[in-house]
C-alpha cells in the first residue's frame, strides 16, 4: 500500500501600515497612509513560505501619540464597512502620521479576525 | 508562435501598473491551481484556461491589450505540447533581477537559476499545477507570471523557502487544514529584512510614475530577457 504524507500549512493574517518612513502614495501635508492586509503561509516547521494580499479584510486603527511635526487630522478609522480592497489595500485619508512625506505612525492597527 | 512570452509579460506588468486590479490572493492561487490541473489539448482549451486564469487574478477584461488573450493561449498550448518551450529558471531569475534594477529597489535581492528552482520546487509542494516541481526543466508561461508576481510581492525568496527546500517535500504534499487562520496586527517584522514591503513599494511607485511608453519599453526589455525576440 502506498502511503501519502500530507503536511500542514498555517495561514496567518497580518495588517500593517508600513515598517519605516517610506510608503506609497506619499502622505502630504494633510497626512494619510496606506494600510495593507497580507496572508502569510507557514509550514508546520515555522518556515515562512509565501505571502500574498489578503483582500476584503475588515481593518481598524487607533492613534496613540505623535510629536510636534505630525500631520493629519484623522486619529481613528475602521468600523462598519471598512475593508481592504481586492489588492488587500485601504488608504486612510487624512490619517495622522509623524510628518509629511513619511508613513511612520504611533498607533495600533487591527484586522477583524 | 508569435510573442507568447511578451503577451504574458503584458499581463504581469499591466496589473502592476494599475494597483487594485490584481489580487493574487491565497484563495486565488488555490483556485488557479485547481484550474491549472486541467489538460490543454487544443487552442480552445488554452484560450478557456487563460480567460479563467486572468479572471481569477483580477483581470477579467483583457481588452486593454490587443491580441493578449490569443497570444497567451498560444504560449500555453506551445508549452503543453513541447517541454522545450517551458521558461527556464535562468531566464526567470534574470527577469526578476531586471525588475529589481528597474524599480530601483534600495536593497535588491539578486536571484540565480538555482534560487528559482528552489522556489518553484517548494511552491509546487503547495500548488503543484501552477509551479513546476524540480524534476521539470522549466515553468509554464502563466506560472512564470504568477511566480514573478509572488517573488516581487515577497521581496525575493524568503529564508523559510530555503529551509523548506531542504525537506524535499513531494509536489502537492502541503495542505491547508481547515480554518487555521491566525490574526496578527501591526507586526511588520514577519520578514526581518522587510524586503517584501521594499519591493512592493518600489514596484507600485515605479508604475505609478511611468508613462505608457515607458511601461512599454520596460516590457520590451523584460521580454528580451526572457528570450523573446521581436518578430518571433
Amino acid at each position: 500500500m502506498k502511503t501519502k504524507i500530507v503536511y500542514t500549512l498555517l495561514l496567518g493574517l497580518t495588517v500593517f501600515a508600513t515598517c519605516g518612513d517610506a510608503c506609497w502614495p506619499v502622505p502630504t501635508g494633510s497626512g494619510g497612509f496606506p494600510v495593507t492586509t497580507v496572508t502569510y503561509l507557514e509550514d508546520s516547521a515555522g518556515n515562512l513560505l509565501a505571502s500574498s494580499p489578503a483582500p476584503g479584510e475588515a481593518v481598524s486603527g487607533t492613534w496613540l501619540s505623535d510629536n510636534s511635526g505630525a500631520v493629519g487630522s484623522v486619529k481613528s478609522f475602521g468600523g462598519a464597512g471598512v475593508f481592504t480592497d481586492s489588492d488587500g489595500s485601504y488608504y486612510v485619508n487624512g490619517g495622522r502620521v509623524l510628518q509629511a512625506g513619511a508613513c511612520r505612525l504611533f498607533g495600533t492597527l487591527r484586522a477583524a479576525r | 508562435m508569435l510573442f507568447p512570452i511578451h503577451s504574458l509579460l503584458v499581463v504581469a506588468a499591466t496589473v502592476w501598473a494599475y494597483p487594485g486590479s490584481l489580487h493574487v490572493s491565497f484563495q486565488s492561487l488555490q483556485r488557479l491551481d485547481a484550474l491549472s490541473a486541467g489538460g490543454i489539448e487544443s487552442l480552445g482549451d488554452a484560450t478557456a484556461y487563460v480567460r479563467k486564469a486572468a479572471a481569477l487574478c483580477g483581470t477579467p477584461d483583457t481588452s486593454f491589450a490587443p491580441d493578449l488573450e490569443s497570444r497567451l493561449a498560444a504560449a500555453e498550448l506551445d508549452a503543453a505540447k513541447d517541454p522545450n518551450k517551458l521558461v527556464s529558471d535562468e531566464r526567470v531569475a534574470d527577469a526578476f533581477n531586471l525588475m529589481s534594477k528597474e524599480f530601483r529597489v534600495e536593497h535588491p535581492r539578486s536571484l540565480t537559476a538555482s534560487d528559482i528552482l528552489q522556489y518553484r520546487s517548494v511552491m509546487a509542494s503547495i500548488f503543484p499545477h501552477i509551479f513546476s516541481p524540480k524534476n521539470v526543466a522549466g515553468s509554464r508561461p502563466v506560472g512564470v507570471a504568477v511566480m514573478l508576481y509572488q517573488l516581487w510581492y515577497s521581496g525575493g525568496v524568503a529564508e523559510g523557502v530555503r529551509k523548506a527546500a531542504q525537506l524535499d517535500r513531494p509536489p502537492g504534499s502541503l495542505k491547508v487544514t481547515g480554518g487555521h487562520i491566525v490574526g496578527r496586527s501591526s507586526t511588520p517584522d514577519r520578514n526581518p529584512n522587510s524586503l517584501d514591503q521594499e519591493y512592493q513599494l518600489a514596484g507600485r511607485k515605479y508604475f505609478a510614475q511611468q508613462t505608457p511608453l515607458g511601461t512599454r519599453s520596460f516590457l520590451g526589455r523584460l521580454a528580451t530577457t526572457l528570450g523573446m525576440t521581436e518578430g518571433r
